[in-house]
């Protein structure tokens, strides 16, 4: 669930990703489902920043990449990461603040 | 700035890390060796531990048994992280491979009554004699001397943990997915009077401070309890028609040849080192005595069990245990 | 029967395989949980949001240093060093593996012990994970850079170095520090103030500087490793929470910890800042932006609001932290070049490039307060001199930083605070050290002091000369940049581009 409440300065999360073909289609997918992210880059590193919070679906994956896409390889792209795993299942990964 | 780069070989200055040199002679290294030797630092450690002020944070006597050089033990298979990590995502992989074919073919559900008793009450308790196993070999990976000796006991502990959890799986699978089997493989490790010979062996060796003996009482048990459970009975299980169950224990005996290499090696050096070998030997020979009469023992109840499948069991307890002793004493170890 | 969901599986191979302990008192089995004053009620409250589980691990592990490993192998057998942008680059990777990869060894061993002493398996499979990803972080640091040891100086003794030298005291105390502390305190200094509050600050920036200057092995470790970094990032933040959690009477006890390690944990990476300003000959970010984005805006931005539900406050010290961060990178590297004739980098003026650089990143301090040291250090170097120190510094007992940094607010004043103990004397380099020390003094009054050791007739010798022998630097190791034997080799290498 996205939600966009009054805290939302203070809630972005951000994803860093290696630079390569894979990553591509991450943020492909990601920019499907969170079409707020803003994407910039370093020598190597693609960030994805998010002024709320940051969903990656398994099903946007796969069809962006026409593959099985198994969650737990995003760990194979990931440089770092800003923020709170609220979420890691078999569908989803969601990073967000917990809400208290 | 750039620069255009010279169509030739660069002659290298060094060969390798000076300490390599200094050790081996002017050649270059091989990455296990350059992966291990001489990582963990032996002086000028800045504060005592709180939580142990009689030691230094790496200190040689966390165990009575000593290397003169720590690096006179080299792990035969040469594993360093890399090589590990890809010879154990094969071995996953293919216990994986053999889950799935047992689950695709129903073939675990097929076991006939005795075996499938086996399996749910006395192989996988197992999985909690595993996850004591890694406990106890953990206690190498902080406190041996010397990384070569601590990185095998690393990845033998994080093994231990793996079987744990390959055991366990054996479980889900055997009842289509769910865990409540697991549940009841618990009790039986807690409360089945077979079972309680090795736990409350387990348990002792858990409060064992010394890595190195708590790691040769585990092997007593080891020793044993590998080639009963996971060759012996797989013998019994071909010849009966139960070849799930060797597909399954075909993974666990691969682990086991690997796992003997580098302690067999362990064994080998502590017994030969120039200036502790008899003390070592003195040493080991009083630890194993103790430890592996109380593990035949302990095996020999936990067999019990397995009468029905091999009314033979309790005397290959026994040739085990003995040929065990061979063992050990062709590495030099007398039991008293 | 409902097939498992991944939470449950995961307990089920995890924390499903202890049991209590009947023949034997538990407190026996796990006897270092209790003694720091921490209060756990349920475990099974503890979360792991990655949910591995040892065949997932291989599978990913064994992956990625495969990715890694051809990097490495291709990059050596087409002498890939020497496309690098520049030789003087190196010398940041000589303190990276001389500083930095001793330290991953030791997490290496000490994840070891919250893996065999945490009194839980969740808890206890997470500290087990990372345990052998550290192993493995130090292993492809030492591979990548062995490749460099072949043609440069100044990485071949590095072990010894870093038990050594008064530099590597540094961050080797530091360390020694959080495997002395009790398991809870460790992971409050290690998973959380050093590796959630403040490794990317080190890893990031200093990866994709690598990139930038043509060292994509170094580049491929670095952010291979981050990958494994994000999991333990996780288990500090899940720690701290759970901690928090817990008790109420765990809130003081954490803040404490909070505040020493995030003091601790940051004045380690001064050395980074200085790698960063002045090491890297292609510049990615600098140390302050680096610090604005990674801490201010990440870590006190977000991070300590979130906490303070907890009744947790932002760490002590941290305005000291923020207001000097326009001026710490020149005061370290300043201090390095002036005593690198006793170390085993190499260390020069910067070229004019980047002294311009570094006046428009760095407006309000550097043409004001440093740039003219180095216009007196360039025109001593003309003189067919050379700028180094003359004696040995005076090492704050706490971070073991040589005394330089100023007083808070005024940057033309060394700051310097004492603390008497048992009737002696200790030196600080800042109210974050001090205030260390006067918690602990016991502790800090053991310090292997690698000044007080030279004095004490402990290091070789009492001359310089028998000294560096002592720390195993070899000549071509240590002083000036310009003229040194990295400098004319990668001359001679490259001449055919001269002509």
């Amino acid at each position: 669930m996205t939600s966009l409440s009054s805290e939302a300065s203070r809630a972005k999360v951000r994803v860093d990703l290696q630079d390569n073909d894979e990553t591509a289609i991450l943020v492909a997918a990601i920019r499907k489902d969170n079409p707020e992210v803003v994407v910039t880059h370093l020598p190597g590193i693609v960030k994805v920043t998010s002024p709320t919070e940051l969903v990656i679906r398994r099903e946007s994956v796969e069809a962006a990449s026409g593959k099985t896409w198994d969650p737990n390889e995003f760990q194979l792209q990931l440089v770092t990461y800003y923020g709170h795993f609220s979420t890691w299942d078999e569908d989803e990964i969601l990073i967000s603040w917990p809400k208290h | 700035m750039s620069y255009e780069v010279k169509q030739q070989v660069v002659a290298p200055i060094r060969n390798a890390f000076t300490y390599l040199i200094e050790r081996n002679g002017d050649r270059p290294a091989t990455r296990y060796e350059e992966a291990t030797i001489d990582l963990q630092p032996t002086e000028n450690f800045h504060y005592r531990p709180l939580w142990d002020p009689a030691h230094e944070i790496y200190d040689v006597d966390y165990s009575a048994l000593k290397l003169s050089d720590p690096y006179s033990f080299l792990d035969p298979r040469q594993y360093y992280y890399f090589p590990y990590v890809v010879n154990r995502a094969g071995l996953l992989e293919s216990f994986g491979a053999s889950l799935s074919y047992l689950e695709s073919r129903g073939l675990l559900a097929a076991l006939d009554s005795s075996w499938s008793e086996v399996m749910s009450h006395e192989i996988l308790p197992l999985r909690h004699y595993e996850a004591g196993a890694q406990l106890i070999t953990q206690l190498g990976s902080r406190f041996a001397y010397g990384t070569s000796i601590e990185q095998a006991a690393s990845f033998s502990a994080f093994d231990r943990m793996g079987l744990a959890q390959m055991i366990s799986r054996v479980g889900i699978s055997l009842e289509s997915g769910s865990s409540e089997i697991l549940g009841e493989a618990k009790h039986a490790w807690i409360s089945s009077p077979n079972l309680q010979g090795l736990r409350r062996m387990v348990e002792e060796l858990l409060i064992e401070g010394d890595w190195a003996i708590a790691l040769m009482g585990l092997d007593q048990i080891d020793r044993i309890i590998y080639p009963l459970v996971w060759m012996h009975l797989d013998d019994v299980a071909v010849k009966s028609g139960a070849g799930a169950f060797s597909l399954i224990a075909q993974h666990f005996a691969t682990w086991y040849k690997d796992q003997r290499k580098w302690l067999d090696a362990l064994i080998r050096a502590w017994v030969a080192d120039p200036v502790y070998g008899l003390a070592n030997t003195a040493i080991l020979s009083e630890a194993v005595t103790t430890s592996s009469r109380r593990a035949e023992r302990a095996v020999a109840e936990f067999a019990e069990a397995f009468r029905p499948l091999d009314a033979n069991c309790p005397a290959t307890v026994a040739e085990l245990a003995s040929a065990a002793r061979s063992a050990l004493s062709a590495l030099g170890i007398e039991g008293k | 029967m409902a097939k498992l969901s991944m939470k449950e599986r995961y307990a089920a191979l995890t924390r499903d395989l202890d049991w209590d302990f009947d023949y034997v008192d538990s407190k026996e089995v796990f006897p270092y949980t209790t003694f720091e004053g921490i209060k756990i009620h349920d475990w099974s409250k503890w979360e792991d949001p990655f949910r591995l589980t040892v065949d997932s691990y291989f599978k990913y592990q064994a992956e990625k240093d495969r990715r890694l490993y051809a990097v490495l192998d291709s990059f050596a057998q087409s002498q890939g060093h020497l496309s690098l942008h520049e030789a003087r680059y190196l010398n940041a990777m000589k303190l990276f593996l001389q500083g930095v990869t001793p330290l991953e060894y030791a997490a290496h061993r000490h994840f070891a012990f919250l893996a065999r002493f945490l009194d839980s398996g969740g808890p206890r499979f997470a500290a087990l994970c990372q345990s052998i990803d550290e192993l493995r972080h130090a292993q492809t640091e030492i591979h990548t850079l062995s490749n460099y040891n072949k043609y440069y100086s100044g990485f071949h003794s590095w072990p010894k170095m870093h038990d050594r030298v008064w530099y590597l005291s540094v961050p080797k105390s530091f360390f020694d520090d959080a495997i002395s502390s009790g398991p809870f305190e460790f992971l409050t200094a290690i998973s959380f103030s050093f590796e959630y509050l403040l490794t990317n600050l080190l890893f990031v920036p200093f990866m994709s500087g690598a990139s930038f200057n043509g060292d994509l092995p170094t580049m491929t470790f670095g952010f291979s490793a981050q990958s494994d970094e994000s999991r333990h990032m996780t288990l500090g933040l899940e720690s701290i929470r759970f901690l928090l959690e817990q008790d109420p009477d765990n809130v003081p006890i954490v803040q404490g910890w909070i505040d020493k390690w995030f003091w601790r944990s940051y004045r380690v990476t001064a050395l980074v800042a200085g790698m960063m300003d002045y090491m890297l000959p292609r510049k990615v970010m600098s140390w302050k932006e680096a610090f604005e984005l990674y801490f201010e805006e990440q870590m006190m931005g977000s991070l300590f609001k979130d906490l303070a539900y907890y009744g947790i406050r932002p760490p002590a010290h941290v305005g000291d932290a923020i207001a000097e961060k326009e001026h710490l990178s020149h005061q370290v590297y300043w201090t390095l070049y002036s005593f690198s004739f006793a170390a085993a980098f190499t260390t020069t003026v910067p070229d004019p490039a980047e002294l311009e650089w570094l006046s428009q990143t760095y407006p309000e301090s550097f043409d004001k307060l440093y740039r003219p040291r180095w216009e007196r250090a360039a025109e001593i170097t003309e003189g067919g001199g050379r700028f180094f120190f003359q004696g040995l510094p005076q090492l704050c007992q706490v971070c073991q930083i040589p005394m330089l940094f100023t007083e808070p607010g005024d940057p033309t004043t060394i700051c310097q605070r004492h603390s008497n103990f048992n009737g002696e004397n200790f030196d600080f380099c800042s109210d974050g050290c001090k205030s260390i020390f006067d918690k602990e003094p016991e502790k800090y009054i053991q310090a292997w002091l690698p000044v007080h050791q030279i004095f004490q007739g402990n290091c070789g010798g009492p001359s310089v000369p028998e000294v560096l022998d002592w720390y195993g630097i070899q000549e071509g190791d240590n002083a000036e940049y310009l003229g040194s034997k990295d400098n004319l080799n990668w001359l001679s290498w490259h001449d055919d581009s001269a002509k």
